[in-house]
């Protein structure tokens, strides 16, 4: 069953319910009306599972203390019962959560080599996109899959330890700042959270990942190329091979776990760089940019 | 360090090449090096067996030409020696 199928999933959220995400299941509790209104409408096409089923990680987002109910409200987010983060402002739930799940991922699944990159796929083609905040990694990557590329993660790339495979996760896409307005003009019909203002990011929200994304959350796929995006205003589109060797560098740089998993890391990673085509990506305009990303996996 | 000394790779070096450059990643230490291609040759040589000193200075003069005889075995005693201190290669005793 759905999440969208549930007739009592406001109560069930409260509570605890088991949700099915890629590889992933999540038991999550919310005390947050906000948060919980988000939730269901971003995670509308996952699964539910039964409440009795293995989860992976048991996560829940309420008040630190019943004084902030009411006094500065403010939320924190819990994973097996232990705050790993500081409580935030009470309207920035729903992003602490998002944050809060790539934090469980990242720290725990060591049985993938786990790249900050988003990555998408279109006819069989997968790209990621590793970049730091602020390169237009998560725009571009939105407007892509609102163009009929496949989102498969938009924050963690999880690379198979044998180099071979991307698992998709299809969780929501995080915008920011000037980035929102963008995609919502350029989208339409894209539906996002509220809006979370004065994060540490700035203004945050989640755009909901497409539903034949998440349909095709179970189907992995081979990486083909690693493309480095910059968004740079009123700049020409540039396109431009990157040594292998540099790009493997960068990738170190951007992996989340490369120093844990140590041989295998390394085996990983050098298999992933010598079977993909590795490039930079300058952009300023997103349908010129789409309009490139298309003619690599149309040829 | 005397030419007659005898080196191989250590149990816990991992080689791979990407864009013809050697990576290197030491167990030991997690540490990932990156060798310049320039050493290519002595990473290729060790691969197959253990090898002398003396025997890679002979490989690197042929490789390099244009270079002094002092210089070329300068060079590799000195890169020897960082290898060993980052745990590439060690003496076989």
């Amino acid at each position: 069953m759905l999440l969208k199928e549930l007739s009592d999933a406001k109560s069930r959220l409260y509570r605890g319910l088991n949700i099915k995400i890629g590889q992933f299941t999540f038991r999550i509790a919310i005390h947050n009306n906000s948060a919980i209104h988000d939730f269901i409408q971003n995670y509308s096409e996952f699964p539910v599972l039964d409440n009795d089923e293995f989860y992976d990680f048991n996560i829940m987002l309420k008040s630190p203390s019943f004084l902030r109910k009411f006094l500065y409200p403010q939320i924190n987010f819990y994973c097996n019962e232990v705050p790993p983060f500081i409580p935030l402002p009470e309207d920035q739930a729903y992003a602490m959560l998002e944050w809060g799940m790539n934090w469980c991922i990242a720290n725990h699944a060591h049985h993938f080599l786990i790249i900050h990159a988003a990555v998408i796929e279109k006819n069989n083609y997968s790209v990621i996109l590793p970049g730091l905040p602020g390169a237009g990694k998560s725009t571009l990557t939105a407007a892509l899959t609102t163009r009929e590329w496949r989102l498969l993660s938009d924050e963690l790339t999880l690379i198979s330890l044998n180099g071979d495979t991307i698992t998709p996760l299809s969780r929501p896409i995080n915008l920011k700042n000037n980035s929102i307005d963008i995609i919502k003009s350029y989208s339409p019909n894209a539906k996002f959270s509220k809006i979370a203002n004065d994060t540490h990011k700035g203004s945050v929200a989640l755009m909901k990942p497409s539903k034949f994304s998440v349909d095709r959350v179970s189907e992995l796929v081979k990486p083909r190329f690693i493309i480095f995006p910059k968004y740079e205003k009123n700049s020409e589109l540039v396109m431009k091979g990157v040594h292998k060797k540099d790009c493997f560098i960068e990738m170190i740089k951007h992996s989340f776990n490369y120093n844990i998993l140590g041989l295998d890391g390394f085996n990983s990673l050098t298999h992933l760089v010598n079977t993909t085509d590795c490039f930079s990506f300058i952009y300023s305009e997103l349908d010129e940019a789409i309009e490139k990303f298309d003619s690599l996996v149309n040829a | 360090m005397n030419c007659d000394s005898v080196i191989v790779l250590t149990d816990y070096c991992h080689c791979r090449y990407i864009d013809d450059v050697h990576f290197i990643y030491v167990e030991k230490t997690n540490e990932t090096v990156v060798l310049d291609s320039d050493l290519n040759f002595i990473i290729d040589r060790l691969k197959n067996s253990s090898c002398s000193i003396s025997e890679l200075i002979s490989i690197a003069k042929s490789i390099f030409t244009d270079e002094s005889n002092l210089n070329i075995a300068t060079f590799i005693n000195i890169n020897i020696e960082n290898l060993i201190a980052q745990d590439v290669i060690r003496i076989d005793i």
